[in-house]
């Protein structure tokens, strides 16, 4: 069984409260005892020390017990006897500890061996004589010791005061305790309640015989006193030897062996006459002074000194006295019979002796018995809590596990299905291992992949070097960790020359290899330099980290020189030799800017400068930017991703009939949203598109977005004309011009007379003999054509007779002077005549005021627009513009 | 671990064993058999004090005054009593009960019953010291107050008494025999003398005995019932001629048969039948003169018959134990017993002996004795007089012997063995009570 001792220290204020309560208890049990009869007695005092040695160890019982015992010696005076509950408390805590680990065993051997014999010993050295009520003391101690002793097991065994001392405790009971508890109860319970019953009967029983005993005496005396007058009485008091010889006479006639003591006495205890057993009791004649005494009735007393200062109670008792007092009528005398329990009390103490005898011995053998069985039943339960214990890990090991043999039926078949259930608990972890196997295998698998993931997300897969992401990581971390700024950067932007060409010559294939190639002298030579990474595409970039614009600068050319090496590659088994070159840009940081973003762009910029220049060499951003011709090449740049980015957008402004105010058509208006620049006019970004090529695929977008939202519009209901499309030079010039278009209109679903094109007088001037056929075409083609701009080329009327167009729009340098400039006007006014005199229609742009309104509306020109009638609108508030316009038919004074 | 725990042990033990030594011992007995000694006298107050005297007897009422005069803080409180019955049945009960007055004035007859210690203050202590007095006491007087055992002053005689004669002077002359005090009692020295005389008044019907016992208890009183080891002292020959004369005196029918005490007796005096009476002391002229008055100047008193000397009685003055004015108390009987007041005899003899033949008593006249001068004859029978040690075991010898000499004069059994056997069954009837009191 666990010792369940809480610690030697005590540091909870529970624990101090504990067993300061305790310690208060036993001192209570001390004072208080039940008693049963004679001197015998139950006292619990020593349960609460069992309880303290249980709970706190045996130092601390034993301090406890001579903390009460001094108490009770100073303030009570108690039997000596008590005094060895120290040495008992010592030597039980003892033999529990080390040996027994059960506190009523202990107890029985501590008084079998020691108790018995010490305390008896002390009792003859107190000088008292060793008679059986000695004994009794004795054994009385015993059994008191065996109950507390069984009653303090149990009591810590099943209410567990430890829970409510230690609230985390863990606690369990063990069966052979259980048992041992329970048989021991039953064979002490029994008899504790026999003997008390029986001293409580005993002790009436001795009561009336001796009260029956008391009054016949008293009887027979005063019988023999009736003769006697008052002066006889009264010269017994003064001492009248011949009436105080009469009466001890009378006194005398006591028979030889009788007990009956006989006295006559005054009230203030002198006596006048006695017989020889009152002479020869050892009480005094003021017993009422002293003692303690018992008041059976008015007359009846039991005396016995008090229970103090004796070894032991019975001891005292020994000394009882059973006194009657009759008072004699009208004189201060009484008849005063005393009996000693003495002769009473050997019989009962004989009886006490006998049971005390019988309890033990009863205890000695339910102890063994208790004993043989609990290991008879709790060997096999034993044996098979040793084969459970662990059981997962056996199992998991396949270790053979030991099954207990046993005749007890039910153990049997606990152990019958432990064993099936370990059986299947051993299949099922086998089936778990190999589960646990394939899965190990797996997540090594995934780990792998993981690995690769990770490799495949950081490391470019083509060249194995880092990918830009990775780039910009490390970047990231460089600058963060150099919190001073201390640390130079010089980022180098490498873009392969002619790497398209050859790409686009000798394949993909060839081209990879060739990346790899040069992913591979990078490699080479890397551990010299910072980080290599390649950003995609044929763009590399190399950091160098405290480096300055001279270490750069020698970098760039060195990697200039790798990079114009020849490169063989076998492809197909046939040796190809290429040859290439970098274009290095390269931005320093933080002299360049403190900001990462801004120094790639930078780095960018100038790589993209050193590749407009020709390649092969390397350019500083800080020269770029001295130049300004920053925002230019920025363009340049970003031009090409517009497109992807979705940046290019197209704004609407409609176009109204100057008399009617209907729309009649509306313009489709390139714009470039720039993320960083805003809204760039075509004016500024159509150029540098002219000049990097990429007009052809800008065209082609507007011209399918134009017309894609026209059909919404007209499938929405919210309008019903064209859309009017500006084209460049470069797309009309276009071989695939028509194709283009009629692709659009297949695609968009949109008939050829809702897209109208707008041509700039001076580009069809200037290439009218290429574009005759085109016009043509794309006239027949069913789209609506307008000369944009007319008037500004100055020579644009031979145009009309040749260009099969639809619509003339007057450009906006003759129109927004019409109200001031008489010139302007009559030269619009011409220009309307003359235009519509060939059947067709005049546009008149820039409309800006009211009242070149009003003078064109005079002129007869077919619509205009302008800011006045509508600004530009994205497609969003175009839409609900129109909406609106719908709604309201918006008035316009022609 | 092992070793800790064997020095705990035999610390342990050692500890036990020192306080199980420091405890009291067990089995003590817890009784004291021995008696208890006497409780110590309360410490008297300085202030005034009130003494309470009991007296059988009248006549203290001068002494009262003039003490008091003297001792102007001590009062004296007398209770008187009707009878000496009376007295002596209050006493008991009193000092039974462990009250009771100061001082007791006891008639010695009453005395025995108190000569056990504790009832009585012991003279001879402090603050008492009356051993100065006993030079001032004749022996006989001055152990006759002692206690049973010897060994206590239990009592001061104030007066005592003799047996004397009252006899019929003209009744005897009338017969023809001397008349005069002092030939009478002469005359009746001579057993053969008085029986003549009650011979001859028989006829008459008058008589000078009154029951056989007479004359054997005046013998008795002359020699006293114990001596000092409580042997019974009437076992003589003397008791045995006295027996042979009163049992000569029955069979002549020569007895009253009624006693001076009962009204029978009384009467008899009163109607001239009993002319001689001599079981009375000193004092007794005054008793007949009361029984008949009218008889003054016929009585005379002389010297007891057969020339015995006897002592009748005394009164004793004693403090009780449990007074608080023991001090005062005693002032109070030293002023009585020492005659300071001058002194009143009543017929009496001081037993202070200084205080002894006053002059004004000495010449006296007795006017209803016919004027005689009756104080010498008192003092010289109290001189020749033993006054013997009263007991406890007094009465019950006294009631035996007259009892059984009553029965050997009726029974005329021989006067020796008579008076043998008395003394035996005397004896051997107190025997027990006798070794108590010599014992203890």
């Amino acid at each position: 069984m666990r010792n369940l001792s809480l610690g030697k220290t005590l540091k909870s204020p529970n624990l101090i409260i504990g067993l300061i309560f305790l310690t208060c208890m036993c001192m209570v049990a001390r004072i208080y005892k039940v008693p049963l009869s004679y001197g015998v007695y139950i006292s619990f005092s020593s349960f609460f020390l069992f309880v303290i040695l249980r709970l706190y160890g045996t130092v601390f019982g034993v301090v406890s017990s001579v903390f009460v015992n001094i108490f009770v010696i100073i303030f009570l005076h108690s039997d000596t006897i008590s005094l060895f509950v120290p040495l008992e408390i010592l030597v039980v805590g003892i033999i529990y500890k080390s040996k027994t680990q059960n506190l009523f065993l202990s107890e029985m051997i501590y008084w079998l061996i020691l108790g018995c014999p010490i305390t008896s010993l002390f009792f003859f050295l107190q000088g008292g004589e060793f008679g059986i009520e000695g004994f009794v003391a004795v054994l009385n101690q015993f059994v008191i010791g065996l109950i507390n002793a069984l009653l303090a097991d149990m009591m810590i065994s099943y209410i567990s005061p430890q829970r409510m001392l230690r609230s985390n405790a863990n606690y369990t009971i063990d069966f052979s305790i259980l048992l041992f508890h329970f048989t021991l109860l039953s064979v002490l319970g029994p008899f504790t309640i026999f003997v008390s019953i029986d001293g409580l009967n005993i002790n009436r029983d001795t009561n009336i015989s001796i009260i029956q005993t008391i009054e016949n005496k008293k009887f027979d005396i005063m019988e023999q006193l009736k003769g006697w007058s008052i002066i006889d009485l009264r010269k017994i008091k003064v001492k009248s030897p011949i009436q105080l010889n009469k009466l001890k006479n009378i006194l005398d006639k006591e028979p030889e062996g009788s007990i009956v003591g006989l006295m006559i006495q005054d009230n203030n205890g002198k006596v006048y006459a006695s017989n020889k057993q009152a002479n020869n009791y050892d009480i005094s004649d003021d017993w009422k002074s002293h003692g303690k005494i018992t008041q059976l009735s008015d007359d009846i007393y039991i005396w016995h000194p008090e229970l103090t200062n004796y070894y032991t109670d019975e001891t005292a008792w020994k000394s009882a006295f059973f006194i009657k007092e009759t008072k004699f009528e009208d004189i201060d005398l009484k008849l005063v019979i005393k009996i000693p329990l003495l002769k009473y009390s050997e019989e009962i103490w004989d009886g006490y002796l006998n049971k005390f005898y019988i309890i033990i011995i009863a205890c000695i053998i339910a102890t063994i018995l208790s004993i043989i069985i609990s290991r008879f039943l709790s060997g096999a339960l034993l044996k098979l809590a040793e084969s459970t214990t662990d059981i997962p890990n056996k199992l998991g090991r396949q270790e053979k596990i030991n099954w207990p043999n046993t005749s007890i039926s039910q153990i049997k078949s606990l152990i019958l299905n432990f064993t099936e259930m370990s059986n299947k608990l051993e299949q099922l972890f086998s089936q778990e291992k190999e589960m646990n196997n394939k899965l190990l295998v797996q997540t090594d698998e995934m780990k792998k992949s993981k690995e690769e993931l990770k490799h495949l997300a950081y490391y470019d897969a083509l060249t194995d070097l880092p990918n830009r992401h990775y780039f910009i990581d490390y970047l990231k971390k460089t600058v963060e960790e150099d919190e001073n700024k201390y640390k130079i950067l010089a980022i180098m932007f490498i873009d392969l020359n002619r790497f398209k060409q050859i790409n686009d010559s000798l394949g993909h294939e060839v081209g990879d290899m060739l990346l790899k190639e040069i992913a591979r002298r990078f490699k080479a030579i890397s551990k010299n330099y910072s980080f290599i990474a390649r950003l995609g595409g044929d763009e590399f970039v190399i950091i160098l980290e405290n480096a300055d614009k001279l270490k750069a600068a020698e970098t760039a050319n060195f990697i200039n020189k790798i990079l114009a090496d020849k490169i063989d590659i076998v492809y197909n088994s046939k040796r190809i030799e290429l040859f290439t070159s970098g274009s290095i840009g390269i931005s320093m940081y933080p002299m360049d800017s403190n900001d990462i973003n801004t120094v790639l762009k930078n780095a960018d910029i100038a790589m993209y400068a050193a590749k407009k220049t020709g390649g092969n060499i390397y350019r500083f951003y800080e020269e770029i930017n001295k130049d300004n011709k920053e925002e230019q090449i920025h363009l340049e740049m970003n031009l090409k991703s517009a497109l992807e980015r979705k940046e290019l957008v197209l704004y609407y402004q409609p176009q109204f009939n100057v008399k009617s105010g209907n729309i009649t058509a509306v313009e489709a208006l390139l714009r470039w949203n720039h993320p960083e620049l805003g809204l760039i006019l075509p004016s500024k970004f159509i150029p540098i598109a002219n000049n990097i090529g990429l007009m052809q695929e800008i065209g082609y977008w507007v011209l399918k977005e134009a017309c894609a939202q026209i059909k919404l519009w007209r499938d929405m209901g919210i309008i019903n004309t064209r859309v009017t499309v500006n084209l460049s030079g470069d797309n009309f010039e276009s071989q695939y011009i028509i194709d283009t278009i009629q692709k659009v209109l297949d695609e968009t679903g949109v008939s050829p007379e809702l897209l109208g094109l707008d041509i700039t007088e001076s580009y069809l001037l200037s290439n009218f003999t290429n574009l005759d056929k085109t016009v043509s075409d794309l006239k027949q083609l069913g789209v609506y054509i307008s000369i944009d701009d007319f008037g500004e080329g100055g020579s644009s009327i031979s145009l009309l007779k040749d260009a099969p167009v639809d619509c003339v729009k007057i450009d906006r340098i003759f129109i927004e002077k019409l109200s001031t400039d008489k010139k302007s006007e009559l030269i619009v006014k011409a220009l309307i005549d003359m235009v519509h005199s060939i059947g067709i229609k005049v546009v008149a742009e820039g409309v800006e005021t009211p009242e070149n309104v009003d003078i064109l509306k005079n002129m007869d020109c077919d619509d205009i627009h302008g800011f006045l009638l509508r600004a530009p609108m994205d497609k969003n508030n175009f839409e609900n513009w129109l909406i609106n316009y719908n709604n309201q038919r918006a008035v316009f004074e022609l | 671990m092992k070793g800790l725990n064997v020095i705990c042990f035999s610390l342990l033990l050692c500890v036990l064993m020192i306080s199980s030594s420091c405890g009291q011992a067990p089995n003590q007995p817890l009784s004291n058999t021995n008696p208890k000694a006497q409780t110590a006298v309360p410490s008297e107050s300085s202030l005034n004090a009130e003494i309470k005297v009991w007296a059988a007897n009248t006549g203290l009422d001068s002494f009262k005054q003039d003490f008091e005069s003297m001792y102007p803080k001590i009062k004296i409180n007398i209770t008187k009593f009707d009878s000496l019955d009376k007295f002596n049945n209050e006493c008991l009960s009193a000092l039974s009960s462990g009250t009771g007055p100061d001082v007791l004035f006891f008639d010695s007859s009453f005395f025995g019953q108190y000569t056990v210690n504790g009832i009585l203050e012991d003279l001879l202590k402090d603050p008492y010291l009356a051993g100065r007095y006993e030079k001032d006491f004749s022996e006989d007087v001055w152990e006759s107050n002692k206690s049973a055992d010897g060994k206590s002053l239990l009592a001061m005689t104030y007066l005592t008494s003799p047996y004397v004669t009252f006899y019929r002077e003209d009744i005897m002359k009338e017969n023809g025999f001397p008349s005069e005090p002092e030939e009478f009692g002469k005359f009746i020295e001579k057993p053969e003398n008085l029986l003549a005389i009650a011979k001859k008044i028989k006829p008459k019907g008058e008589y000078i005995f009154q029951w056989p016992t007479d004359l054997p208890n005046l013998m008795g009183s002359s020699v006293g019932i114990f001596d000092k080891n409580l042997r019974f002292m009437r076992n003589t020959n003397e008791f045995a001629k006295i027996l042979d004369i009163t049992k000569e005196a029955h069979r002549a029918g020569f007895e009253l048969e009624a006693s001076v005490w009962e009204p029978a007796g009384e009467k008899a005096i009163e109607d001239n039948k009993l002319v001689m009476v001599f079981n009375m002391g000193s004092w007794g002229s005054g008793s007949i003169q009361n029984f008949a008055p009218e008889q003054s100047g016929k009585w005379r008193v002389t010297k007891p018959p057969l020339g015995i000397c006897a002592w009748q009685s005394d009164t004793k003055i004693a403090i009780n134990s449990q007074s608080n004015n023991k001090k005062s108390a005693w002032k109070f009987v030293e002023y009585v017993f020492t005659q300071q007041s001058g002194g009143i005899n009543y017929d009496m003899v001081n037993g202070y002996k200084p205080s002894r033949r006053n002059n004004r008593q000495m010449e006296a006249r007795n006017s209803f004795l016919g004027e005689q001068v009756t104080q010498p004859l008192y003092e010289d029978l109290a001189d020749k007089m033993i006054q013997y040690k009263l007991t406890p075991l007094d009465n019950t010898a006294t009631e035996i012997f007259a009892k059984d000499i009553s029965d050997a004069t009726v029974r005329n059994i021989d006067s020796k063995t008579a008076i043998r056997d008395i003394a035996d069954k005397i004896e051997k009837t107190l025997e027990e009570e006798r070794k108590d009191l010599i014992e203890n």
